[in-house]
């Protein structure tokens, strides 16, 4: 059975649908409300507080630590400077992704790995005859997301993060024991990661959210983060790729380039895991690649009016495999992974992975799509990532929070 | 003059494979960490005996013959009787009926069988493994020569071949032998380098690969030899050199560093380490793929053999004789007591990492007065005296050897590791288990000699055939290393012929006709399946 | 006390059967034997099959030993029934119902740890790496690499092994066929099917596992039905044999068949049945009738003689050429090749109808850990003692148990609050050493109960009725020589073409009209059916080229 976090007492006492779900084991509340509309629409104007201890964590020391990370990652660590925070993925020999998850340097002998899958295997496979020290700390550890354009201003009160620039941490205290903060998030919006030893969760917790009470701070679930992270274009393990560890065949699996996460590998650095296949892919080009799509409404709308029905959209994140097709052969070319109706932008978007000739921004793919009882193919335009991606998520300004989304 | 060839290790792989590339006009040199080449197969180590060379090794490097010993083994019994196996299958017959006259009728046979076996799979020692999925098509051409000479085998035979590869050696001898004493002595190869019993499942197999090069012959001046022959070639030895790391750059080796800091660069690097020492301690770990240093890092070498020597200030009496001479017996090996469930309780012990109050004991009069002798099972960190277990095993066949015996010199597994750099202890560079044989020793892909690593190359005991100090690694080393320096840059010929056809696979058993039917079918088939993403079942 | 169906009942005391000609007749009602009678009888052959005991099933077997409990008498959990017979035979409508097990227990000496594997991946996860946590990662790995291997080998039991000395075009084809699945594998998995089947289950899973707790707990499923220990190589074959399983759909699971193990093969019985075939109880069979080469029919044990031109053995090699087939008729130099033939049986079987629910010490009240397979195995060593006990002719002191308890899942296998315990224990060999297993049978199930105790503390006062089957008794009651349950062991030398000789290894045998269909051909042992399926397939194929002949000429 799943456990609880290390917050499960404040979140389950806040919990008034009841409505839980597994993540790595734990429980995680899927919606606080009957709605979850309400959650969403905190992490986008004020702030939701979102329990993501489930994360697997990693500590990583010793004088060989940095050295581990650039053999491992698709990073390149020299690159980063001490307290500075970078997301990225990393490979098996066969430049097939293994996982995805951000990484903090603390110093060149010591770093933080944070990914959805365990990981321990893995890096320890890889510290053969190295000199480090690999500790999964997750267990222990609790750590909660506070995000949205009051973010800041509710953090400031517990802890000082003024001066946190985007993708940085800072480690400070809060009533005398120790929190990392990290900027960073999964919204796609000004926000922050806090990370706190298990036994200070709840003190952690209740300074936060008595602090983010006159900025109506709002406990948020799995349903609300699964509609901001494909408005930011974030792809998810597990839904929009897999992990090749338990893949069963190739065709399964990915390379950053066909997941849209070329940028984050550094071709340039000294030999890491995965480097001389992804070298090749880079040179041919890849076979696949993971777009976003903007499915038209008009076509929708028509549809549902020949049936005599107003417009049904999706008001939470569906994942699953939805084909895609070429607008004139009718053929596959690809498939959704994960869509949702936006309600901040208006639109109905999506992340597919789709042939690499129909990754064009502008081209367009019919999607299938049920109409009531009826399955049918409508138009959907390849788009620009992230769908949505306000200034404040990186402005270091004090009056950050008034800055208007989309402008 | 710059090196061609770098070789590190000296033992008769290193040697070998140094001679036969000095032969082709390579400049090479061989680097020893010890005072003087040998590694173990030097006289101090006390190998009694080892696998006789390869014959066209033997006649390329123009290097001694040496007889085959005779007898094979002499085995005085507990019970105060004795038997001997000598070359000569008749006269080991009438040894035979001494114990057991059922026996003896049946040696005969199982000789004929064995060496219909040996003529079978002997070919194979001098061949590169040829992998399954080989597409060059000289090894087309080896495996649908494997798969003919099978179907050429008797039908009988065939099957029984197939049988005896996963059998243990006790079932195997007991279809022909009953007296546990015969089938210990004729068992006891077929845990040469293994950590099994006569009870382990795939010892019978490791049996007729042992006998494939033919009756052991003497450890005599191996080493002295090779290095002759080395040294009239023109290849250096350096002793004393100590290696830190192999040098690796831009993925190419181009020569090692050594442990006083000093580099030594050359066009490639040969290593005659065992693979564990070459890759987890010689290659920086950076250089290799997790996969890899993991299969690298599971390879089992856990070496149970411990060496002693004992020297004697006058020659022991053996109970069995009854005041007969001795020597006649003395030229080859001794078996003392074989018995085939001494054996299973020796190994019994070594599962649990003890060393059995009864060891097995093999060994050979090197020197008149001095005694080899291969002592099974002692788990690697024994902390038994093994000396003393020894002797007390030898009183019931030598009863005053106490009082004959001037020194014992004991090399457990750990100091065998210690002293010369094997790893676990092991003989053989890598146990001789059947995943750790032909195209899948050391490793799959490592079989033809090469490495992940450029320019690096494997010639040692723990590649394809394995076995003791035979140099045969070293030599087949040499002919692939000069094949890659010819092919470099010409990549593989893969034509459909070859793709299709190295489907010969091992086990062989195809005939012409079928193969060429199958080529005309395969490329079709291939494509199909790839379209519609599945595998047709196979039936 | 009897658990036969009604129908079958019916065609027992009718006696219509008597001296009627039949198209073949089955000897012995084991699954494999029933699964052949329902292929044949479905394609529209009668038939006949012939069971010696009161009940069906053979070693697939239920029976009330103690009044109101129910022992799954011999096997007890299924996994390798074939898919495709639950289909061709439609067994759900003939009342199949299995329920998977959802967990392994392995509970430690110490009273206080234990490794549970459970259908929840991160509690396991969580279990395992309070042993290792690179082995808790380890196994999702490690299951992902059984899922391709089986991909590969799975196909292997469902066909007829190829003639290895035939020059026949088809013949060498089905090699080259085997040949290119094996070149056209990854090589990293080439490598793995390599170790498979060759190495030992402890060596091949410290290749991938450090926890030598779980290491154990995982290898015992290697020497299952063997006379081999953890350490012996050809093990890791075994483990995979056991990882071939599929209950619907799922890789690698067990389930426990409702109305125990018998209930497999009622349910394989009434769907025969349904076909048309005729089915005898109390039916054993002396000998085969025989013409010259060709078999005629049978003769009972009590004289009455019954024709067929086909006869199908689902008996061990052992009994069918030594004891069903008359001596004389068949080539001395092939009875030799079938002495070297390996039995060995090497486990038993201990039932026992408990008061209440046994509890652990380790892990103390009711649980998912009852309802799965619970194995007695806290390291290599005691495993590895467990077998050299065996090897020098004793039973294990302190054995390898492997626990089932149906009644938590199938609470009709015993009164309520009551409950069944299965213990299949290893290792007993069938030959003991300067003793008989007429006097060591007790001994040996105090040496079952003496150990569970310690894992157990309120076992011993709960015990009700205790049932011990020494390989002696399986050969006595079941027939299977040597209490072999798997009609031969499952070592490399004598699978697949060469199961259980090479000159037999295709379901037919010298003798014309023969054919076998039990365990002792490929694809062997277990609930699996495959030989009874593949046999009866080769049958029609016979029977229809015949027919071509006889129409041409």
């Amino acid at each position: 059975m799943a456990i609880g976090s290390p917050f499960h007492e404040r979140t389950s006492a806040l919990n008034k649908a009841q409505k839980w779900k597994e993540w790595g084991g734990y429980f995680a509340a899927e919606k606080y409300q009957f709605n979850h509309d309400q959650e969403y629409y905190a992490f986008r104007e004020s702030a939701g507080l979102l329990d993501v201890s489930p994360l697997f964590k990693y500590e990583i020391r010793g004088k060989d630590a940095i050295k581990l990370m650039n053999r491992v990652l698709c990073r390149d660590v020299t690159r980063l400077k001490d307290n500075q925070v970078a997301y990225t993925c990393w490979c098996d020999e066969r430049g097939k992704v293994l996982d995805d998850g951000t990484v903090a340097r603390f110093s060149p002998e010591r770093f933080r790995l944070f990914s959805a899958h365990p990981n321990y295997y893995w890096l320890l496979q890889n510290a053969v005859r190295l000199d480090v020290e690999i500790e999964d700390i997750s267990a222990g550890m609790g750590a909660l997301a506070l995000q949205g354009p009051q973010a800041r201003n509710i953090l400031s009160q517990v802890i000082d993060v003024d001066k946190l620039r985007y993708f940085h941490q800072v480690v400070g205290k809060v009533d005398g024991f120790e929190v990392v903060v990290s900027r960073t998030g999964y919204t796609g919006d000004l926000g922050y990661e806090l990370f706190v030893d298990a036994a200070n969760a709840n003190k952690l917790f209740d300074a936060v959210w008595s602090a983010g009470q006159q900025y109506n701070i709002l406990p948020a679930g799995i349903l609300a983060l699964d509609m901001v992270r494909v408005e930011a274009g974030f792809i998810m393990i597990d839904v929009d790729f897999r992990s090749s560890t338990y893949c069963v065949t190739d065709e399964q699996m990915s390379t950053p380039f066909e997941i849209g996460l070329g940028w984050t590998v550094h071709m340039d650095k000294g030999p890491f895991i995965g480097k001389s296949a992804l070298d090749k892919e880079k040179r041919e080009g890849s076979g696949w690649s993971l777009v976003g799509l903007d499915i038209s409404l008009t076509e929708l709308e028509k549809l549902f009016d020949a049936k005599g029905l107003p417009l049904d959209l999706p008001v939470s994140t569906w994942r699953g495999v939805v084909p895609l097709f070429d607008v004139i052969t009718h053929r596959q070319v690809g498939y959704a992974t994960s869509g949702v109706w936006s309600p901040i932008l208006k639109k109905y978007i999506a992340l597919a992975t789709v042939q690499s000739r129909y990754a064009k921004l502008g081209s367009t793919v019919k999607i299938e799509t049920l109409i009531d009882t009826d399955r049918r193919h409508v138009s959907a335009k390849v788009v620009q990532k992230p769908f949505f991606d306000p200034a404040r998520k990186k402005s270091v300004g004090k009056d950050v929070a008034l800055v208007p989304a989309l402008v | 003059m710059d090196i061609d060839t770098l070789i590190l290790g000296s033992d008769p792989n290193a040697l070998a494979c140094a001679a036969s590339l000095a032969n082709q006009g390579q400049k090479v040199v061989i680097l020893e960490s010890r005072i003087a080449p040998g590694a173990h197969y030097s006289k101090e180590v006390g190998l009694p005996w080892r696998t006789p060379y390869r014959p066209r090794m033997r006649r390329e490097l123009g290097l001694l013959d040496e007889p085959a010993l005779d007898p094979q083994a002499f085995c005085p019994l507990k019970d105060g009787t004795h038997f001997t196996l000598w070359n000569d299958v008749e006269k080991t017959r009438q040894e035979i009926a001494r114990i057991s006259q059922a026996d003896a009728q049946a040696y005969g046979g199982y000789k004929a069988f064995m060496d219909r076996m040996i003529a079978f799979a002997e070919p194979l020692l001098d061949q590169t493994p040829v992998a399954p999925d080989a597409a060059h098509w000289s090894s087309f051409v080896d495996a649908a020569n494997l798969g003919l000479r099978f179907k050429g085998l008797n039908k009988q035979d065939a099957l029984n071949l197939m049988r005896l590869g996963p059998m243990c050696a006790q079932d195997f001898l007991e279809e022909h032998f009953q007296h546990p004493a015969v089938v210990g002595a004729l068992a006891l190869q077929g845990f040469e380098g293994r950590f099994a019993g006569p009870r382990s499942p795939g010892t019978a197999a490791t049996l007729l690969y042992h006998q494939l090069a033919g009756p052991r012959v003497a450890m005599g001046a191996v080493v002295e030899d090779l290095v002759a022959a080395g040294a009239r070639r023109g290849v250096e030895i350096r002793t004393g050199v100590n290696i830190d790391s192999i040098l690796i750059e831009v993925g190419r080796c181009t020569g090692v560093r050594t442990k006083d800091g000093n580099t030594v660069r050359a066009t490639r690097v040969v290593s005659a380490l065992d693979p564990k020492r070459t890759f987890l301690e010689l290659v920086a770990p950076l250089e290799l793929q997790p996969d890899f240093v993991r299969n690298v890092g599971n390879l089992k070498m856990r070496g149970s053999t411990a060496l002693v020597q004992l020297r004697f200030s006058q020659m022991p009496t053996f109970k069995c004789l009854n005041g007969e001479d001795p020597m006649p017996y003395l030229k080859g090996r001794i078996h003392f007591g074989p018995d085939v469930d001494v054996l299973e309780r020796a190994f019994d012990c070594v599962k649990y990492g003890q060393m059995s109050d009864e060891p097995v004991l093999e060994g050979r009069f090197v020197e008149p007065l001095l005694l080899a002798l291969r002592v099974k099972f002692v788990p690697y960190g024994c902390t038994e005296d093994v000396g003393e277990r020894v002797l007390k095993t030898l009183e019931a066949y030598l009863p005053d050897v106490r009082s004959c015996v001037k020194e014992v010199t004991v090399k457990t597994p750990s100091d065998l590791e210690k002293s010369y750099g094997l790893t676990g202890g092991h003989l053989h560079q890598g146990e001789h288990n059947l995943h750790q044989l032909h195209f899948c020793r050391p490793l799959p892909g490592l079989a033809d000699y090469s490495t992940p690593v450029d320019r690096l190359f494997l010639c040692g005991s723990g590649c394809h055939p394995g076995g003791v100090g035979t140099g045969a690694a070293g030599f087949n080393a040499a002919r692939e290393i000069l094949a890659t320096n010819l092919e470099r840059a010409k990549s593989a010929v893969t034509t459909p012929v070859g793709a299709g056809l190295a489907v010969g696979t091992g086990v062989a058993l195809a005939g012409v006709g079928a193969l060429v039917a199958s080529m005309i079918r395969k490329p079709k088939k291939g494509k199909e399946a790839k379209n519609n993403g599945h595998r047709k079942p196979i039936s | 006390m009897v658990v036969l169906p009604e129908e079958i009942s019916d065609d027992r005391s009718g006696y219509k059967v008597f001296m009627k000609n039949y198209d073949a007749i089955i000897v012995g009602g084991g699954h494999n034997g029933l699964v052949a009678a329902g292929y044949l009888a479905k394609a529209g052959l009668k038939v006949l099959v012939c069971e010696k005991r009161y009940v069906l099933g053979g070693c697939s077997v239920t029976e009330e030993i103690y009044p109101g409990f129910r022992f799954s008498v011999c096997s007890y959990v299924v996994s390798l029934l074939r898919p495709e017979i639950i289909r061709d035979l439609e067994l759900p409508r003939h009342g199949l119902e299995i329920l998977p097990l959802p967990s392994t227990f392995c509970p430690q000496p110490d009273g206080k740890r234990y490794i549970l594997r459970t259908d929840d991946s991160m509690e396991s996860y969580r279990n395992v790496a309070q042993f290792s946590r690179k082995d808790a990662e380890a196994l999702p790995r490690f299951a992902r690499q059984m899922t391709r291997i089986c991909r590969f080998v799975k196909p292997i039991l469902s066909m007829v092994p190829p003639d290895m000395d035939s020059w026949n075009p088809s013949e060498l084809l089905k090699l080259l066929e085997l040949g290119k699945g094996f070149r056209d594998m990854d090589a990293d998995l080439r490598y793995d099917v390599i170790k498979l089947f060759t190495m030992s289950a402890v060596d091949y899973l410290e290749d991938w596992f450090e926890s030598p707790e779980l290491i154990a707990s995982m290898s015992v499923s290697g020497i299952i039905g063997t006379f081999l220990g953890v350490r012996s190589p050809g093990t890791a074959y075994v483990l995979l044999h056991h990882y071939m399983g599929e209950i619907d759909g799922v890789f690698r699971a067990w389930g426990l068949p409702v109305g125990g193990t018998g209930g497999i093969s009622l349910s394989i019985a009434r769907a025969a049945q349904s076909y048309g075939a005729e089915i005898r109880t109390e039916a054993g069979i002396k000998q085969l009738l025989m013409k010259g080469d060709q078999v005629q029919g049978v003769v009972l044990e009590n004289g009455e003689e019954i024709r067929s031109k086909v006869v199908m053995s689902s008996t061990d090699p052992f009994v069918t050429f030594k004891k069903l087939v008359p001596s004389g008729t068949l080539d001395p130099k092939l009875m030799d090749s079938l002495k070297h033939y390996k039995f060995r049986g090497s486990s038993g079987k201990v039932n026992m109808a408990v008061d209440r629910l046994p509890e652990f010490a380790c892990l103390p009240g009711n649980g998912k850990h009852l309802k799965g397979d619970i194995s007695i195995a806290p390291s290599v060593e005691y495993l590895e003692r467990a077998y050299d006990d065996a090897k020098w002719g004793n039973f294990s002191q302190r054995p390898f148990i492997n626990v089932v308890i149906p009644t938590v899942s199938d609470p009709s296998m015993a009164p309520p609050g009551k409950h069944v315990i299965s213990c299949f224990v290893q290792y007993a060999p069938y030959k003991l050493k300067d003793k008989n297993w007429d006097d060591e049978r007790e001994n040996f199930g105090d040496a079952v109960v003496n150990t569970l105790a310690e894992y157990m503390p309120n076992l011993k006062e709960s015990i009700l009725y205790r049932q011990t089957l020494t390989p002696l008794d399986m050969e006595r009651e079941m027939g299977i020589t040597e209490g072999n349950i798997f009609h031969g062991e499952l070592s490399l030398e004598q699978m697949f073409f060469l199961r259980p000789i090479a000159a037999w290894a295709r379901y037919r045998t010298p003798v014309q009209g023969l054919y076998q269909c039990g365990s002792g051909v490929h694809p062997g042992g277990g609930i699996m059916g495959a030989p009874g399926a593949i046999g009866a397939r080769e049958v029609l194929k016979d029977l229809k080229s015949a027919r071509r002949t006889a129409l041409r000429s």
